[in-house]
């Protein structure tokens, strides 16, 4: 283990580190304008493992896109904020010196910030070309889903992995960098001897921990993982999953996590946010969500997979297929395949409100659980949803069945 | 309770599938059936006089299909399941083994198209198993047309709309003339699924239908492959890496591991009680929020690490004793045979007993 990676790992734990306010983006094309994101709002504490979860086209992998300022045109950011809070004690660290510089100019040339106590948070969005370099890799790395196209096939891994460190941090020597390439597939469980491996000589797995080795390299706050499982078997996911967890409890990063797989988030997440049609439709804790979902939405995803306990009961799944985001019905943009759906949810757009008194952090966009339109009723159950489902399911065979 | 007229709605639904074919035959007679199938494919190129090096997809298979029912064959990438897929399609020709349809071996090209008519594959990628420049139309009036079933235009768009109506694309007549680029994934497979009901077969082989989909409609195109089981009395193939979806979809589940079948019997016993270290493998790497651990914990440990071997040199023996944590000397020297555990589990495991000789 290397000294400065241990050293890194002794950070604050629950003080904030990036929150996303406003978020809106869109993309132009010939047929109209997409919102791909509407108006999105998180935050993320530090060692914190946030879950966004979604269909296809939900917007999952544009809010990362976002973040990191990766999106090209049609994709426009329209409005909104993605703060970043820096580390206190920048100062005594190299890779940091570029963010206190960073908040030195903001700031008008003092240095706030470097005093201790909650630093001045920057604007990822604000960012110039140069500081946007510095502060991609170092402060926040990206692991793709496809880690066959993410890994250059015509330089082999322990270059790939260099070239980080060179680009990034020039002090380092050659024989250092090495050093700290070997060390870093150590970490994730590549044996050194591999170094000299191509990507085609790697199986799926081995290249998915070759891109984490990488998005390491520089110890970074937080890791945007955008399904970075989801092209590996069962097996080789749940390796991943433990060695991200477990490098996760060493090195005390932040993770944010991106998969449609649910059942993925309640295990290893502490937040799940659960996005359709570029919203967030609901927010909570991975026991929350598990135990009672609040958004009609989350409980339809929650049960479209089959368990491998309990009884073997049908599964409805939900109806329909996620909304054409050129034309996103008014109000609530799931009331089309929505089984509990009533006058107010095409009207009136819901807003991300606590779900109820008793767990004001689960926080969900739902009429059913505002007052000013569900006229007095109890907060659905699961059984209740279960219900609805069937019948909407039944309902929806029948009219089939006597077409 | 809601979720006990669920639960009765199922077994109500199993019972029907369990009692009709002893109604009409006495016996359960597999429909298809594949007797001790291997498949190597030759590699090309290697030592001028060495001898030739071959993968080793499929090693010594035995399965059936019964009518209305559905098998699950559950692997890893690279495990054989789709080489087991396309040789019961007959894409491939069989090493060695016999596929016996109706108790009758086929063999032959002559027999193909009846075979066919009969068998009928759905694939994984709905993207690609379309032609994009052909509409929905030309894709199920194909099979009708080769297989006889319409010989006037009228009756074709018929049966067509009819089709469409059976996998709950309606309004069918919208959806007649439309291109595979103006439908969603889910609808595609549904396209696709019609496309093999139009040869009117017996037999669905269903080659991992749902992996491609959208977590929402998989469940859709899953219940509308149970319903044509049920309906129709179809025999089903069901191909999936997700153990979960084989316990919700097949009665009888099928555990391959690297090219060898390693455990088989009843879904139900086969999950919950896992005998073979290679299923309780894949079951504890299966996402289970259930198992949810207490907060501040990790997922458990794997029972076992590394990966899937190479075929072209598979280990010796089981393939899985390399991985696997109870090992023993024998498992390197030769495949164990077949235990019979009972109620029509078995397993080929050395820690359940030596099985029977071949």
């Amino acid at each position: 283990m290397s000294d400065d990676l241990v050293a890194s790992s002794n950070r604050a734990p629950d003080t904030k580190l990036l929150e996303i306010r406003n978020l809106s983006v869109d993309y132009y094309a010939a047929s109209g304008t997409v919102h791909a994101l509407d108006d999105i709002n998180i935050s993320l504490e530090r060692g914190q493992i946030l879950g966004l979860a979604g269909e296809s086209g939900s917007g999952k992998s544009t809010m990362a896109y976002a973040i990191t300022r990766l999106l090209r045109p049609p994709a426009e950011i329209i409005s909104g904020q993605v703060l970043y809070y820096p580390r206190t004690n920048a100062g005594e660290d190299i890779r940091f010196q570029h963010l206190s510089r960073i908040q030195r100019k903001k700031k008008g040339g003092g240095d706030a910030g470097l005093n201790g106590g909650e630093a001045a948070p920057v604007d990822i969005l604000e960012f110039a070309p140069g500081e946007l370099r510095a502060f991609r890799w170092s402060e926040l790395s990206i692991v793709f889903q496809s880690a066959m196209n993410a890994l250059n096939p015509v330089l082999n891994i322990g270059a790939q992995i260099m070239d980080v460190l060179k680009t990034h941090s020039p002090s380092m020597g050659p024989d250092s960098r090495k050093q700290r390439a070997i060390e870093l597939l150590r970490l994730v469980g590549i044996s050194p001897d591999r170094l000299r491996s191509y990507p085609h000589e790697l199986s799926g797995g081995m290249r998915q921990r070759a891109i984490i080795a990488i998005a390491l390299a520089l110890g970074p706050e937080l890791i945007i993982m955008d399904e970075p499982t989801t092209a590996l078997d069962v097996v080789v996911q749940r390796e991943i999953l433990n060695k991200i967890m477990g490098l996760r409890a060493d090195f005390n990063f932040s993770v944010i996590f991106i998969t449609h797989d649910l059942s993925l988030l309640l295990e290893i997440a502490d937040k799940v946010a659960i996005m359709y049609a570029g919203r967030i439709v609901e927010m909570a804790t991975r026991h929350e969500l598990h135990h009672q979902p609040r958004h009609p939405y989350s409980y339809g995803l929650l049960n479209s997979f089959p368990t491998l306990h309990g009884p073997r009961r049908r599964m409805t799944g939900i109806p329909g297929s996620p909304p054409d985001l050129r034309a996103v019905p008014p109000g609530c943009a799931f009331h089309p395949r929505c089984p509990c759906a009533f006058e107010a949810c095409p009207a009136v757009l819901p807003v991300l409100q606590p779900s109820t008194s008793e767990t004001p952090q689960q926080l969900v966009a739902c009429h059913l659980y505002d007052a000013r339109y569900n006229g007095g009723r109890d907060t659905p159950t699961n059984a209740e949803f279960a219900a609805r489902y069937e019948a909407h399911y039944e309902a929806l065979h029948a009219a089939r069945s006597t077409e | 309770m809601s979720t006990k007229n669920e639960e009765t709605g199922l077994t109500a639904g199993s019972e029907i599938t369990q009692k009709k074919p002893t109604a009409a035959q006495p016996t359960t007679v597999p429909i298809l059936e594949a007797v001790h199938l291997r498949k190597y494919f030759p590699l090309r190129g290697g030592k001028l006089f060495g001898t030739r090096q071959a993968v080793h997809a499929v090693e010594d298979t035995s399965l059936a299909l019964y009518p209305g029912r559905a098998l699950a064959l559950v692997g890893e990438s690279g495990s054989g399941k789709t080489t087991v897929a396309r040789l019961l399609a007959r894409l491939y020709e069989p090493t060695s083994g016999t596929i016996l349809f109706r108790g009758q071996q086929v063999k032959g090209p002559n027999s193909l198209k009846v075979y066919r008519k009969h068998v009928q594959l759905v694939f994984q990628d709905p993207f690609s198993s379309l032609n994009a420049v052909h509409n929905v139309r030309y894709h199920l009036a194909r099979p009708l047309r080769i297989h006889g079933h319409v010989r006037i235009k009228p009756d074709e768009t018929r049966q067509i709309l009819a089709l469409l109506n059976r996998v709950s694309l309606s309004p069918a007549e919208q959806f007649i003339s439309k291109f595979p680029h103006q439908l969603s994934g889910g609808q595609r497979q549904r396209v696709a699924i019609a496309r093999s009901l139009a040869a009117q077969p017996q037999v669905l082989l269903a080659d991992e239908p749902v992996s491609m989909l959208d977590v929402s409609i998989r469940l859709d195109i899953l219940n509308l492959l149970l319903r044509l089981k049920d309906e129709e009395q179809l025999a089903l193939l069901f191909i999936t890496h997700d153990i979960a979806s084989a316990r919700y979809f097949a009665e009888e589940t099928l555990v391959m591991y690297a090219g060898q079948s390693v455990e088989g019997g009843p879904s139900e016993n086969v999950i919950q009680q896992p005998k073979h270290p290679y299923t309780r493998l894949l079951i504890s790497a299966a996402p289970d929020p259930d198992n949810l651990g207490q907060d501040g914990e990790g997922p458990a440990p794997l029972p076992a690490r590394g990966e899937i071997p190479s075929l072209i040199n598979p280990p010796s023996g089981c393939r899985f004793h390399p991985r696997c944590p109870h090992a023993m000397e024998i498992c390197k020297q030769r495949f164990p045979g077949r235990t019979d555990l009972g109620g029509g589990h078995w397993t080929n495991c050395f820690l359940y007993g030596e099985g029977e000789k071949e």
